[in-house]
């Protein structure tokens, strides 16, 4: 075993170089009041220190963002407008109550925020920042799990807008509400997005954020959202990544659960060249259930990696973790999990199981999943398997009639219908069915 | 031994220590100055009489030390080690190399008849403790040399060597030359390219062509003198055809200063050959309070060269203060085979970072990963593990399990497996729990009137069967006994 120490160096990367010559530049233009410049401060000053992560960095192993991230884009100008309009619902029939972030800004003349059901507001994060708003204020610092993660440091750093969404206690959404992210542009462009949805004791939503484009371009986005929910609290949280091929796509999920509660969360990587999707979650009150779920389609050379860390900080609580990868020709995937068990959370029930399906000789699939327990009573397992399809349901199938890529096709569907499956929405599942299905139209074309 | 006589004696080892190999011998020893630079290099090579090449070998290893840094990424905790502070060579004093088991000083034998060690080949011919008692040959390490190597003129008629590296140097120079080093190469890791700086003495194999060796082997490490760190070196070459069972055990006396030891062990198997490789490590685990153990920080590698080779590592880790071991498979030769059966018990303060890596670079090879590891006291258990399939590894196959059992809520256990997968047509398993003694198997040895301890041993020798099968028959027993030892004062 090599020495895998994360020395610090001095050389900087053209892209390292890049950010630290733009903060200086825009710090005056980004919102905030003095509270938040100082926040801002303190995550650009963890970037400085530790440049981009890399290979060394134990969290970084395998999706090394230093050696991939040759440039750094200019930050996204304003949209125009009616392109984003004309852009067809991600999700359609799912009616949601459509948000817009355009170019890393919140739109309200393209998000629907009439009729909003009594206990319920949202706004923007641009304007938060610039009341010093103390909720949102508190939800933007980081949970210990995502302290030192550069990802988040370089948002909180350059953040320009979200949603703030509140849910008074006891207030059930009747309809989703859905985030849709999208850079508008034909040059590549870089955004920084903050979500902050402040979920109620004995209060439900579901909450759908979906990511795209209207032109092709190597876009940078980064997109992080935090929810914290009440004792009690329902919230399902679906992300449909559906950047372009060509683009950078990191997200942060950061999620602080109460007693008695119930999270779910899935999170369909779909698009972008190099993708990588974080899930941060705690258990803080006792008795709660979480499921924590994704899918990952990768064909070409694209990259997409899931990271998620669960921590069981309260007695009795249940979590599942579930993702499935099906990576074709060159790409990679990478899943790292990890379920912390401190001594207190005794009772703690946690399953992880990943599994990645290889399609082609090129294809590779790196798994880490972890457990770091300090509790006796608990019961907690983790599972990973990595290989092609069965050769011998193929061949069942083969026998029966059903051409090769008919049969590949079903099986394939079949395999990651167990994390789709669990999706409540209707209208995510069939969409993300309809994508799987176009996806392997075209792998087999 | 009747079963009296044996609760009699556990329960008396209780009061006093549980740790019945803490003994001292008070034996004159020599030592080099403390320390560590290239004078100490030369002056451990010169003891040894060694040829020009080792001498230079060593050297580059230690230049190439000096420019690397101490690992931090397992998951130990321990105070700064000072290296300029240890005696690196330590040998007893009357036995330059005695030719017969008479020149041995009898102080010298005495401990390790006190450690239950055989090295005497009559006893065990005369078969004294039953006729079914298999023969094994010992090769016995005193600190840094080897006092006796047994059976070895039995061993010389079925063609193969067995004995110490530093008279397989002198000896065998050209399977030296051309083995050492090729499996753990010395810029491997921090430890690995200390142990090259500096290895003092352990034990050297070559099975023949063809050759099933006749009896088991075993090596005796013992540290004695204090101040020292132990840098054994083993090699073992099994060609094309053969196959060797070689066990390894090891115990140091209880001192409240911690101590070294960085082993490197490296396994060679060419064309259809077979090695199985087994170790009860018992080092002194420091008391209850974390005070003093041995530091094990070992590098062990098996290279599976040929088609169709296999290589088995099955470990029983009981001692140490820390443990730092990676016994690992490089699965070169298409078809071949390696298996890692672990079971890693820790207790009071002791800190376990272990695992394996099972490199598949061939076509068809398959590797199996049984590890169970238990926390009791105030302990931290990691399994730590690599699966790593090549781009070449068509149709390779790994089925790993990994279970940890944890006593107590002051101790911890933690899994951190590495899944690489770079062929398609590679299968790769991975299944591992974390969980407690359900209360209904307590309930049920409780009811039936077995103590709450001996309850415990009876349910982890269970739960640790798997692995415990693997191990060679008189292993087994003690094995059976040293968990009952180790869980001892974990309840309650």
């Amino acid at each position: 075993m090599t020495d895998t120490m994360g020395t610090t160096t001095v050389l900087r990367t053209p892209a390292e170089e890049a950010l630290l010559k733009r903060y200086p530049a825009e710090k005056a233009s980004l919102p905030g009041a003095p509270a938040v410049a100082d926040l801002r401060d303190g995550a650009f000053a963890a970037f400085e220190k530790a440049g981009l992560p890399h290979r060394r960095v134990e969290a970084w192993k395998y999706t090394d963002l230093r050696a991939n991230l040759r440039t750094i884009a200019a930050p996204a100008g304003p949209p125009d407008h009616e392109r984003v309009r004309a852009l067809p619902p991600a999700v359609p029939g799912d009616g949601a109550r459509r948000l817009v972030v355009a170019n890393g800004r919140l739109v309200p003349e393209l998000s629907d925020l009439g009729g909003l059901e009594e206990g319920v507001t949202i706004g923007s994060l641009a304007e938060a920042l610039t009341h010093a708003d103390a909720e949102v204020l508190a939800a933007l610092r980081p949970i210990p799990e995502a302290a030192d993660n550069i990802a988040l440091s370089v948002n909180t750093a350059f953040m320009t807008d979200g949603v703030v969404v509140r849910v008074a206690d006891d207030v059930a959404l009747a309809r989703p509400i859905e985030i849709t992210h999208v850079i508008d542009g034909e040059t590549a462009a870089a955004t920084a997005v903050r979500n902050v949805f402040l979920i109620g004791n004995g209060a439900s939503a579901t909450l759908i954020e979906t990511t795209e484009a209207t032109y092709a371009a190597a876009h940078q986005t980064n997109i992080v959202s935090v929810v914290t929910l009440g004792d009690e609290a329902q919230v399902d949280h679906i992300r449909l990544q559906l950047d372009p091929l060509e683009a950078v796509s990191l997200t942060t999920l950061t999620v602080e659960i109460g007693a008695k509660a119930r999270f779910e969360t899935f999170n369909a990587a779909l698009g972008a060249a190099l993708a990588r999707a974080q899930v941060y979650a705690r258990f803080n009150g006792a008795g709660s259930t979480g499921a924590f779920r994704g899918a990952t389609l990768l064909s070409g050379r694209r990259h997409a990696d899931t990271t998620l860390v669960v921590t069981h900080d309260a007695e009795g609580c249940e979590s599942r973790e579930l993702y499935k990868a099906v990576i074709d020709d060159e790409a990679k995937s990478v899943f790292q999990g990890r379920i912390n068990v401190p001594a207190h959370a005794q009772k703690t029930d946690a399953r992880m199981m990943t599994a990645s399906l290889l399609l082609s000789e090129g294809a590779e699939a790196y798994a880490k999943p972890e457990l770091e327990i300090f509790a006796d009573d608990v019961q907690c397992g983790h599972g990973a398997t990595c290989g092609a399809l069965d050769d011998d349901l193929l061949f069942y199938m083969l026998a029966r009639g059903i051409p090769k890529s008919e049969a590949e096709k079903l099986l394939i569907i079949a395999y990651l219908g167990e994390a789709i499956d669990e999706v409540h929405n209707e209208a995510v599942r069939d969409m993300l069915i309809h994508r799987i299905e176009d996806w392997l139209e075209k792998r087999v074309g | 031994m009747p079963a009296v006589q044996e609760t009699i004696e556990q329960v008396s080892a209780i009061d006093v220590d549980k740790y019945k190999y803490g003994f001292f011998t008070e034996i004159e020893s020599e030592l080099s100055p403390k320390g560590l630079n290239e004078d100490i290099v030369r002056y451990i090579s010169a003891k040894k009489n060694e040829p020009e090449w080792l001498t230079e070998w060593r050297l580059e290893a230690f230049r190439r030390w000096q420019t690397m840094a101490e690992p931090t990424w397992a998951r130990v905790d321990y105070p700064p080690i000072d290296f300029q502070d240890l005696h690196y060579y330590a040998a007893p004093k009357k036995t330059p190399g005695p030719k017969s088991l008479d020149e041995v000083d009898p102080e010298l034998l005495r401990t390790y008849e006190k450690l239950g060690i055989p090295l005497r080949e009559q006893e065990l011919l005369a078969g004294v403790e039953g006729a079914a008692q298999p023969r094994v040959a010992v090769d016995a390490v005193f600190d840094s040399v080897s006092v006796v190597t047994t059976f070895k003129k039995e061993l010389a008629k079925h063609g193969v060597i067995f004995c110490s590296i530093s008279e397989a140097v002198r000896e065998h120079p050209e399977l030296v030359k051309k083995y050492l080093g090729s499996v753990v190469p010395t810029t491997d890791n921090y430890y690995a390219t200390l142990n090259s700086a500096v290895f003092s003495d352990g034990s050297f194999v070559y099975i023949p062509k063809g050759v099933r060796c006749p009896m088991e082997l075993s090596t005796y490490f013992r540290i004695n003198e204090k101040n020292t760190g132990q840098f054994e070196r083993t090699l073992i070459i099994a060609d094309e055809g053969s196959y060797v069972s070689y066990l390894e055990g090891c115990t140091a006396p209880s001192r409240d200063e911690n101590q070294l030891h960085a082993a490197v062990v490296e396994l060679v198997a060419l064309d259809d050959a077979e090695i199985k490789y087994s170790t009860v490590q018992n080092w002194y685990p420091g008391d209850a309070e974390g005070k003093g153990g041995i530091y094990n920080f070992v590098t062990k590698r098996g290279d599976c060269r040929g088609r169709n080779s296999k290589i088995s590592w099955t470990q029983v880790e009981t001692g140490s203060a820390i443990t730092w071991k990676y016994p690992s498979c490089i699965l070169r030769g298409d078809n071949s085979r390696g298996e890692f059966y672990s079971i890693a018990i820790s207790n009071g303060k002791q800190q376990v970072d272990s695992g394996t890596k099972m490199i598949h670079l061939g076509k068809n090879t398959t590797s199996k990963i049984i590890s169970k590891g238990i926390a009791a006291g105030k302990s931290d258990n990691t399994y730590r593990g690599l699966v790593q399939i090549g781009r070449k590894a068509t149709g390779a196959r790994n089925f790993t399990n990994c279970d940890s059992l944890l006593i107590g809520n002051k101790c911890g256990a933690h899994t951190v497996p590495y899944i690489e997968s770079k062929n398609a047509s590679a299968v790769v398993e991975h299944e591992a729990t974390t969980s407690k003694i359900s209360d209904d198997q307590m309930f049920y040895c409780l009811s039936r009137g077995l103590g709450e301890e001996e309850a415990i041993a009876l349910i982890v020798n269970g739960f640790v069967r798997d692995v415990l099968q693997q191990l060679p028959m008189e292993f087994m027993v003690e094995t059976q006994k040293l968990i009952g030892i180790s869980l001892e004062g974990s309840v309650g």
